[in-house]
């Protein structure tokens, strides 16, 4: 099931969205190569989760054409989300379940034997500390716990390409550095990883390639190296706000503080 | 268990899923999810029209709709013919069961919610389709058949035995026939309606549900009464094919004896349609439905943008209920609750839901009795308006009011509540007040103020002081309500915690509080009529007292 190494695993050609009036992506292009890890950073509502929805399939109404492991999403959409795995941006998940069951569901779903996916489920939860609730109800937990369900979900067919929207929220330092390793390991195996986020510092350290959208539209993509010669000072932040903002954040700080103080 | 039970049958059927081009297996997976969330959700929201306080509330409603179903059945008993039998009684089984899905079963059909976890997966658009269609077949038969269950019984002593297994594959035909009917009809709905029209719909229906619930029965004692039924006969008139009850109940009298040529097509239709009907459904409409629910989905969306232009319209007060408003709210506190309630209670789904059938109820009380007696129209409201049954309308009003006020805690988004919580506010009772005037002014005055107008335009002017002294103690009760059910934020609750054990019974005995008052109001009118005149300022005191105690609610109370 893994992918041909001589193919794109994503490519976009050309892609528009509307939401009635509002457009909000405004052609956008990218090929993603296996093993690839790709950045995609953008200010609120600038896309990027509308991208995340139509790349797994959830959106089929859009212009331009999108391949997913070398399948057209629109035409061959369930071979491709036999192979995909999305960590959804809103924890997405039926809370009166428990993760054994909810996460055995998804199993049979992607036609995994019971026996094989019991087994997976248990160790998982067992590695991401959930080893003692995984039996309770899920409306009971917290939210990083539901976020660690919800990521076990998106692994567990050992999918070929993995569509992650903002993964690491709610999570403890450690479980996101145990994540930031599955990750790494994930494309070194020649999974291919589409990462957005709007946390800097995670998206420098863990990613190939960045891409940053603004407005619906791409304003970079290169290595972390590649853009910090774009920008004067170094920081993905600085690089970030120079490319995406018009205006000075000091400036509307103090302005904003003005309104406060009365 | 039980769900073992259903899944083994559906088994039974999977050639006839697979046919339709289902992942059988995929359908399982989600049925056995399903049927475990229902079984643990609290309140089955399966069945609303019943779930009040209960824990077992499937085999409450079941019991419910057998009692129900018995009284329907004596219609079986009333005439020779198997086939005019069968047709009444299907007419009202399908009638009720297709508002039934319309009305409680919608929210399956439609459901956007479980949109971000399913969508992902490998599903076909029919594999989804058909679990909600099955889901809801499995509750609907077992409604169907609790309902059913006396005329199946009556019916198969009347016309023989080998009727009975005929009448319950009509039944499950029936069934069939009324979901493919109703996703038809969501599908076209959704073609042409956008989302927001929709709810609108579904809400109208939903309301004339609880009427023909309740309306049925009324008007089924009016048939068992007269005689009208023993001779009907319309087996040969054209328009048997246009009713859908009469394919169904054909195939029964098949079963009893020689039919003619009429009952043999109609039989054939019971068959082929519904089957025929469910597999088109699922072949044609199913590859399609994922993205109609996007539609929806999105609609949602923006029709969430639209609507904040369109609130303008919507949420604008009339004149009156501003200047009414202006004299009523005191401080900031209450005003900000007030028009922030004023402006939930115009849009919440579900406050709208729980209310509104209470509102039709109402005024279909009012209408009933209008066409209760046997005379002609005229000498029946001479005859009315004579007596002293205004009171009754009074207090019915009475006896509704306080369901707006009791409802005002529940939400669905019940964490917002929050906001009140970490207010600065020593006494909660500025917001609490607030709440209620606009509970008040938004919906219990003017209906109140409607039915009085009727009344008075009736009765004339001599039962202004009834009027008066119901205003008095309609406003006693609802504080009463206010002061025992009503400490708490407005929307700050999720519903289920109005299953509360020891609550339900209180809630219970209070039922009886408009009652009783009503009979003293009414005693005094009979016995003692200055009464009226002296109840007047004793209830005023006692409301100010009432709404005294309710402002100085102390804020551990509302903190829970």
């Amino acid at each position: 099931m893994c992918a041909d190494s001589n193919q794109p695993s994503i490519s976009i050609q050309n892609l528009v969205k509307y939401y009635g009036d509002l457009k909000a992506l405004k052609g956008i292009d990218l090929v993603i190569q296996p093993g690839e890890i790709l950045g995609y950073l953008g200010p609120n509502g600038a896309g990027k989760t509308s991208t995340v929805k139509i790349l797994v399939g959830m959106c089929e109404e859009y212009e331009g054409e999108v391949f997913v492991g070398g399948h057209n999403i629109r035409t061959d959409s369930l071979i491709v989300k036999q192979r995909i795995g999305y960590v959804p941006e809103s924890a997405a998940l039926y809370e009166s379940l428990t993760p054994m069951e909810f996460l055995r569901f998804i199993g049979r779903v992607h036609g995994i034997s019971d026996s094989s996916i019991d087994d997976r489920a248990a160790r998982l939860l067992e590695l991401f500390d959930l080893g003692e609730n995984m039996n309770s109800r899920m409306s009971t937990f917290s939210k990083g716990m539901r976020q660690k369900v919800l990521i076990i979900s998106s692994m567990i067919h050992n999918p070929d390409i993995l569509f992650l929207d903002e993964p690491l929220t709610a999570l403890d330092a450690n479980t996101t550095l145990i994540v930031k390793e599955v990750i790494s390991g994930l494309s070194e195996s020649g999974k291919t990883i589409f990462y957005s986020s709007h946390v800097m510092d995670v998206v420098e350290r863990v990613c190939h390639r960045i891409v940053i959208l603004n407005k619906g539209e791409i304003v970079a993509d290169g290595t972390f190296e590649e853009l910090q010669r774009m920008s004067k000072r170094g920081s993905l932040e600085s690089i970030f706000t120079q490319l995406t903002s018009d205006e000075s954040q000091q400036e509307v700080a103090s302005a904003v503080l003005d309104v406060i103080r009365g | 268990m039980l769900i073992k039970i259903v899944l083994g049958s559906l088994d039974a059927f999977r050639w006839l899923l697979r046919l339709m081009g289902i992942d059988y297996l995929q359908l399982r997976a989600i049925m056995e999810i399903k049927l475990v969330m229902d079984n643990r959700r609290p309140g089955n929201a399966m069945f609303r029209i019943v779930d009040k306080e209960s824990d077992n509330v499937l085999l409450m409603t079941m019991g419910f709709f057998t009692i129900m179903g018995l009284i329907m059945g004596f219609v079986v008993t009333l005439t020779d013919s198997p086939f005019v039998a069968m047709t009444l009684f299907l007419t009202f089984i399908m009638t009720f069961i297709t508002l039934t899905v319309i009305a409680d079963y919608s929210s399956v059909l439609l459901d956007i919610a479980d949109a971000p976890i399913l969508q992902p997966r490998p599903l076909d658009g029919r594999t989804i389709l058909a679990s909600r269609l099955v889901h809801i077949t499995i509750y609907l038969l077992l409604l169907t058949f609790s309902l059913a269950a006396g005329s199946i019984i009556l019916g198969s002593v009347r016309f023989g035995l080998v009727t009975l297994p005929v009448m319950i594959i009509s039944l499950i035909l029936a069934t069939l026939f009324v979901i493919v009917l109703v996703q038809v009809l969501y599908s076209l709905a959704l073609r042409f309606l956008n989302a927001e029209r929709l709810r609108e719909i579904i809400l109208i229906i939903q309301t004339l549900a609880v009427l023909v619930f309740v309306g049925g029965g009324v008007v089924l004692t009016r048939i068992l009464e007269s005689d009208v039924l023993r001779n009907i006969t319309f087996e040969n008139r054209w328009w048997v094919y246009l009713l859908p009850p009469s394919w169904f109940a054909a195939p029964v009298a098949l079963a009893v004896g020689p039919v003619g040529p009429t009952q043999l097509i109609l039989s054939c239709l019971a068959v082929v349609v519904p089957l025929l009907g469910i597999l088109l459904v699922v072949r044609v409409l199913g590859p399609g439905f994922g993205s109609q629910l996007e539609k929806l989905e999105a609609e949602e969306g923006t029709s969430r943008l639209s609507r904040r232009e369109k609130s303008a319209s919507v949420n604008r007060m009339s004149g009156l209920a501003k200047w009414a408003s202006g004299i009523a709210l005191k401080t900031q506190g209450e005003k900000a609750s007030f028009s922030l309630v004023w402006k939930l209670i115009s849009h919440d789904r579900q406050y709208l839901l729980r209310t509104y059938p209470m509102l039709a109820l109402l005024f279909f009380y009012l209408a009933l009795f209008f066409i209760k007696s046997d005379q002609g129209p005229g000498e029946a409201l001479g005859a009315l308006t004579a007596s002293n049954q205004h009171l009754i309308f009074l207090y019915i009003v009475a006896f509704v009011a306080p369901f707006f006020i009791t409802n005002l805690r529940f939400s669905p988004v019940y964490e917002a509540a929050w906001v009140f919580r970490s207010l600065p506010f020593a006494r909660p009772g500025e917001i609490l007040l607030g709440g209620l005037k606009a509970v008040l002014l938004k919906y219990v005055i003017p209906v109140f103020m409607l039915v009085s107008v009727i009344l008075v335009s009736l009765w004339g002017p001599r039962i202004l002081m009834d009027i008066i002294l119901a205003g008095c103690t309609g406003t006693f009760i609802m504080l009463l309500y206010a002061n025992i059910f009503g400490r708490h934020y407005p929307f700050s609750e999720e519903y289920k915690v109005a299953k509360a054990a020891g609550r339900s019974s209180i809630f219970a005995l209070l039922f009886f509080v408009p009652i009783l008052v009503g009979i003293t109001h009414a005693a005094a009118r009979a016995v003692f009529p200055p009464g009226i005149i002296i109840g007047i300022p004793i209830f005023l005191a006692i409301d100010l007292g009432l709404a005294r105690l309710y402002t100085d609610t102390p804020l551990r109370m509302v903190n829970r």
